[in-house]
């Protein structure tokens, strides 16, 4: 037990106990201090003045929107999960001994390029005219690459990441056989082309998944952040010849090249994310929200254009959260709610609906 | 005055303010890369930083973004980083440097030829809503509350990180980068101040209403 008898008011304020007592935050049966302060009158003063120190000293505490710091928090959380496998690189043996392998390996394949450029059929080899550098994860957890210029690239397993020669010079060429998740360093000066197959994604700087496996009968281009532009790849950007082929993708949009009629179809990914950075946005609690309000909401979030007649949904509300489920699961909701459908046309959300009385 | 029982809480009453133990394994399990490690860390302490940073900056986003760096950081360098114990002064340290050093930054930007180690802290004390809140009229409550506006930024920092955040000595003095007894010093002297002003206020008041 302390000496409290000895306390002057000061003491009393940097105390924990007595503190809580003074704020009122001790439960209701903890009747130590009434009590010492009925036993000791003579130090009644001194606690009362300690008393009103406390509460003078009370500090106000901006209140925060649980929701706005979920959301950073999350954009944390999402934001690291990307390098998760970087810490791997850091490693200075390896790096050393990547380095030894990366000299010997070069001279081996500049030897073996000279042959494999002679038989290969795909102007893509061709085009790099000294030795790409290849880098192949055979293993069964993701794998980071990091290129050149700053940018990362990770492999999924069974998947072949090809690094054309000049990369970086004018442009950034890579080719890939499977599937990898991008994130491109910002360069409009240096375009970013991936090679898949008769697919070609440009992007200046943004990131986005691209799956190409061989054995599959589809090429799918999806959409994280920024802008990216994918064509067929005997159209040349360039010439401009044929636009309509060319496919302009914003987030949680995709590209799907149907390799049967050699089509590209622009659609939505598969598990839209929300993709906007302002937290007030992904608070989807509605109170009688008009319609048009809520599609609204849900096209800023996620970046998704929403196309519908707004005279015919201005007297359709919803009352309710729409916090948890995916995408697709509150589009549903909405439309069930309000006797409507939804389709998805050219990567945007088409609503067919009556109205509401 | 019992000066040495005074912070005794250090370890006595530890237990009131921190969970050393628990913390230490917290640690080591964001060390070795533990996802769920890392997300518990930012629960648990993203909020309080943040309430602390908007002290020195009001631009809430700001403060965001510097928090948003700085947990990048510390996951990305997480492998190389010390062993901490008290994982409260650790990050509040951190964040400090974080945001004078961006505000320096931010600073220098603005207005190139004036760059200055001055920062901001700011507090509210919430006398007067405490006042409405618990219907009740306190003259003593109304005097000192004039006094408050006396204290210097440091001493609002180190009332805070003490009263607020309920830091021991050593890691406000940590925190702050002063040495053990400025610490102490600062809030002392704080309260010193307060008691002499309102003393002083109260004497006042007592004479004006007997001279006639």
């Amino acid at each position: 037990m302390k000496n409290y008898s000895q306390y002057q008011p000061d003491d009393f304020v940097q105390d924990p106990y007595f503190r809580k007592w003074a704020l009122g935050e001790l439960p209701p049966d903890d009747r130590f201090w009434t009590t010492w302060q009925a036993t000791h009158p003579e130090q009644y003063e001194v606690l009362e003045q300690a008393k009103t120190l406390v509460i003078a000293l009370r500090i106000e505490s901006p209140t925060f929107d649980p929701q706005e710091t979920e959301s950073a928090i999350q954009q944390i959380l999402a934001k690291t999960e990307i390098s998760r496998h970087i810490p791997f690189y850091r490693l200075r043996w390896l790096q050393i001994a990547a380095t030894i392998l990366l000299i010997s390996g070069l001279g081996y394949a500049f030897w073996l390029n000279r042959e494999e450029a002679a038989i290969s059929q795909t102007s893509l080899v061709q085009r790099a005219s000294d030795q790409p550098r290849e880098e192949f994860n055979s293993s069964t957890v993701p794998k980071t690459v990091r290129l050149a210029d700053g940018s990362t690239v990770v492999l999924e397993p069974a998947s072949r990441l090809r690094i054309l020669a000049g990369f970086g010079d004018t442009k950034r060429e890579v080719q890939l056989a499977g599937e990898a998740f991008f994130e491109v360093a910002k360069n409009p000066e240096k375009p970013f082309l991936v090679y898949t197959g008769n697919v070609v994604t440009k992007v200046l700087g943004t990131s986005f998944r691209i799956k190409a496996y061989d054995t599959d009968a589809n090429v799918s281009v999806a959409v994280r952040t920024g802008k990216v532009t994918v064509f067929k790849q005997k159209d040349q950007p360039e010439s401009r010849a044929s636009l309509s082929d060319e496919i302009i993708l914003t987030p949680n949009q995709q590209a799907v090249f149907v390799k049967a009629d050699e089509r590209l179809v622009k659609t939505l990914v598969e598990k839209p994310v929300i993709v906007s950075k302002l937290p007030a946005l992904q608070s989807f609690d509605f109170t009688e929200t008009p319609i048009p309000q809520v599609f609204g909401a849900l096209e800023k979030a996620y970046g998704v254009k929403m196309v519908f007649d707004p005279d015919l949904l201005k007297d359709c509300n919803l009352t309710g959260a729409l916090t948890s489920g995916t995408f697709y699961e509150k589009l549903t909701l909405v439309c069930e709610t309000i006797q409507a459908r939804y389709e998805i046309v050219d990567g945007q959300v088409v609503i067919y609906g009556k109205g509401c009385k | 005055m019992p000066k040495p029982d005074l912070f005794s809480w250090q370890s006595g009453d530890s237990s009131v303010f921190s969970d050393g133990g628990q913390e230490h394994v917290l640690w080591q399990a964001f060390k070795q890369g533990d996802r769920e490690a890392f997300a518990n860390l930012l629960n648990r302490y993203y909020p309080l930083l943040l309430n602390y940073g908007v002290r020195f900056q009001r631009d809430r986003e700001f403060v965001k973004d510097c928090l948003h760096d700085l947990f990048i950081e510390l996951w990305n360098q997480r492998e190389r980083l010390d062993d901490v114990r008290m994982l409260k002064p650790y990050l509040l340290t951190s964040l400090r440097r974080k945001l004078l050093r961006e505000t320096r930054r931010l600073r220098w930007f603005r207005e190139a030829d004036e760059v200055t180690d001055e920062y901001a802290f700011e507090v509210q004390f919430t006398i007067e809503s405490y006042l409405i809140h618990n219907e009740i009229q306190h003259e003593d409550l109304k005097r000192l509350h004039v006094h408050l506006d006396k204290l210097t930024r440091r001493q609002r920092e180190a009332i805070y990180l003490r009263f607020f955040q309920e830091m021991e000595y050593d890691d406000i003095a940590r925190v702050m980068g002063i040495n053990y007894h400025s610490a102490v010093n600062l809030v002392y002297e704080s309260l010193k101040l307060l008691r002499k002003n309102w003393f002083l206020t109260l004497f006042l008041a007592l004479v004006s209403t007997l001279l006639p």
